[in-house]
């Protein structure tokens, strides 16, 4: 293996070399630096050994490594186990079909501990110690824009990110395989009006971009609709007391609220919103209501709940029920898969397409390769738009049941092209 | 009238699982002047002995409950025997160790358990309604559960004979010593005591929160507060400190 030199390393000894430090100053330095280092290699690779890696020994000659970055611990890591069954649906396919451009895939998994620093780190180490040809972020809206920019733009490597989010990130090589909010809240907002008599709404979020960003857009798409947008509620990640914002959203009465509540949070939310006894009195309104969240909750709360989101699991559709066949073989008969899985089969999908139409894995042809394709994915045709880097996907709403697999699709408002809420031409950021 | 009332229910539901926390750090750190970091993993380890009893299929949360206390106890006998006693005579390198094995805790926890959050089945479900008042009874539940176990640790140390031999070792441990009483003895019942404390309580919350690895950091900081507003070493000023801490929380944030 070839030895690299950190960087700060270098930097601290040209600095010694120039004369800003002295010679006992740089040994002081880099005697902490390197026990750190020392000590946080030894963490990573006890962590690694945790750790799922579908990698063979074989040359890279006939091998080519995607990487794929997704929640385990941490926050989100309630969404993980679905991304890493279908991410590895995709790459067993595709390898039993031949691999890309004759090459087999190495699924290279990390855990970014739904974490910006750690998300920033483990991406810096794929593309730039393992050499992925490209990579898909699972990760929370935090993260997803310090990897945009610090790994994917800064070292011109495809970041393809399967998970819906406020908007925001335009680059050339960040891709989003997922539901903007105009694909989602915007044709929500006038739906739960039309259909469920809603005339007030409420927003409580977790306290973060994509929390905060998404109650802008149901603010916005309420006062759009002239509807009444009554208040907004925003608790820091990691919230374990909810009781306050209960009690201030039971006195604001609204029709209908929608909720932001990230990961785990939003399990603890809705346990104490349930013992509260506000089912009965307000409407909830999610955007990622699904598969792996329902079960945590007692059955007796479970139905009624209505989401908006690119796929549902009882989606009626041939391409679907194939799917979800394959998908059982791979994570066993009672597996769920959520939006979040889907995206990432058709994430790896768009890549491997991408690349067969480039020719090559080389990162800009396969950048322009992805512009404007399209993928027959499970939830229907999923396309690329060349100016924004973002995809149209389907919109759905679901209302849940007790039957924690089976939401019940109440409505089809078909596929949505993408409109970030900031112009975007994503090939003039490079 | 009936916000007001929930507002204050709030808080001293809040502060009642912040005083049931504290309870067991303030007990260790009254006796030997150690302030246990790795207080916060035996609330974590309480709340998933619950989640694990409920796993095996024995009657949710019930057993758990009883067996949280149980476990952490016999674990906080083995770290002070192991480990803690040695550092009895440098009170700063308690600070350093007992860090170091909240972090051994948590990682272990990660590596054997997992880095999932986990979710146990709430026990009591519903409200009270009392005149157009309601509130859920989980939470009167933890109110009243918290008032209960500081009455009987109240008790313990100033009512019965441990009490006295505990108060007798604070205030001068080589004359006690003379006397006949075994010290060490009571250095581990106590230590036994405050971890069996910190998992009673994480039993307690597990049905409301994600447990997961770091949640007993979530809750040490505020346990730690709460112990410093009471008054290190004063043992009922943790419940000061608990509603001290807990009341204007919630109001404010």
């Amino acid at each position: 293996m070839e030895y690299k030199i950190d960087p700060r390393l270098q930097l601290l000894t040209e600095r010694m070399q120039a004369g800003e430090l002295s010679r006992r100053e740089f040994l002081r330095i880099t005697g902490g630096f390197i026990g750190v280092a020392a000590a946080s290699s030894l963490l990573a690779a006890c962590g690694a050994a945790s750790q799922p890696v579908a990698e063979a020994p074989a040359s890279s000659q006939e091998r080519v490594r995607l990487g794929f970055m997704t929640t385990i611990s941490g926050i989100g890591s309630i969404h993980a186990p679905p991304t890493i069954n279908a991410a590895q649906l995709a790459i067993d396919e595709i390898n039993a079909a031949g691999g890309v451009l004759g090459k087999q895939v190495d699924l290279l998994i990390e855990d970014n501990n739904t974490n910006v620093d750690i998300a920033v780190q483990k991406g810096l180490k794929l593309v730039q110690e393992k050499d992925v040809a490209a990579f898909i972020d699972f990760g929370f809206s935090n993260s997803r824009f310090a990897v945009a920019e610090k790994v994917a733009l800064a070292n011109k490597k495809i970041m393809l990110s399967p998970i819906f989010y406020e908007g925001g990130i335009c680059n050339r090589y960040f891709f989003n395989i997922s539901a903007l909010p105009n694909q989602g809240i915007d044709p929500f907002v006038p739906w739960l009006m039309e259909n469920r008599d809603a005339a007030s709404f409420y927003g409580i979020g977790s306290a973060y971009a994509w929390g905060i960003g998404s109650i802008d857009a149901v603010e916005k798409a309420v006062g759009a609709n002239g509807a009444t947008f009554i208040g907004r509620e925003e608790a820091p990640l990691g919230t374990t007391d909810w009781s306050a914002i209960i009690q201030r959203l039971e006195q604001a009465a609204p029709d209908v609220c929608f909720v932001f509540v990230a990961g785990n949070d939003l399990v603890t939310f809705l346990k104490q919103f349930f013992d509260f006894g506000l089912n009965d009195k307000v409407q909830l309104a999610f955007t990622f209501f699904q598969e792996e969240v329902t079960p945590t909750i007692a059955p007796e709360f479970r139905a009624g709940h209505l989401s908006t989101n690119t796929y549902f699991m009882s989606l009626d559709s041939p391409e679907n029920k194939k799917f979800l066949q394959d998908y059982a073989r791979v994570a066993g008969q009672d597996a769920i898969v959520t939006n979040f899985g889907e995206g990432t089969y058709d994430a790896i999908y768009l890549w491997k397409n991408a690349c067969e139409k480039a020719g090559t894995f080389e990162t800009e042809a396969v950048v322009d390769a992805l512009e404007d394709l399209a993928f027959d994915g499970p939830q229907g045709k999923v396309t690329i738009d060349p100016k924004t880097h973002h995809a149209t996907v389907r919109c759905l709403i679901g209302e849940s049941t007790e039957d924690p697999n089976n939401f019940n699709i109440v409505a089809d408002l078909g596929l949505i092209p993408p409109v970030p809420p900031e112009a975007c031409d994503a090939n003039s950021v490079s | 009238m009936a916000s007001i009332l929930t507002t204050i229910l709030n808080g001293v539901s809040l502060a009642s699982v912040l005083i049931l926390i504290s309870l067991g750090l303030a007990i260790i750190f009254g006796l030997r002047g150690v302030i246990n970091l790795a207080h916060g993993e035996f609330f974590m380890l309480g709340a998933y002995t619950v989640w694990y009893t409920e796993n095996l299929g024995l009657p949710p949360f019930w057993i758990g409950l009883v067996l949280a206390p149980v476990v952490t106890g016999l674990l906080g006998w083995g770290i002070e025997r192991g480990f803690i006693r040695f550092l009895y005579h440098r009170p700063i390198e308690t600070l350093l160790g007992t860090w170091g094995v909240s972090i051994v805790l948590r990682e272990l926890v990660r590596i054997v358990i997992g880095p999932e959050h986990r979710y146990a089945t709430q026990p009591i479900v519903g409200q009270l309604a009392v005149l157009g008042f309601s509130y859920p009874l989980y939470r009167i539940a933890i109110i009243i559960f918290t008032a209960v176990v500081v009455g009987l640790v109240g008790y313990l140390f100033t009512r019965t004979d441990f009490g006295l031999r505990v108060q007798a070792t604070i205030s001068d441990r080589s004359m006690t010593e003379a006397v006949g009483i075994n010290t060490s003895g009571i250095d581990q019942a106590v230590f036994v005591l405050g971890a069996g404390l910190a998992g009673l309580a994480g039993a307690v919350m597990s049905p409301v929160i994600a447990i997961n690895p770091n949640m007993g950091l979530d809750y040490f900081a505020l346990t730690f507060l709460v112990v410093i507003i009471g008054g290190l070493g004063q043992l009922f000023g943790v419940v000061g400190g608990g509603h001290g801490g807990g009341l204007p929380k919630r109001p404010i944030w």
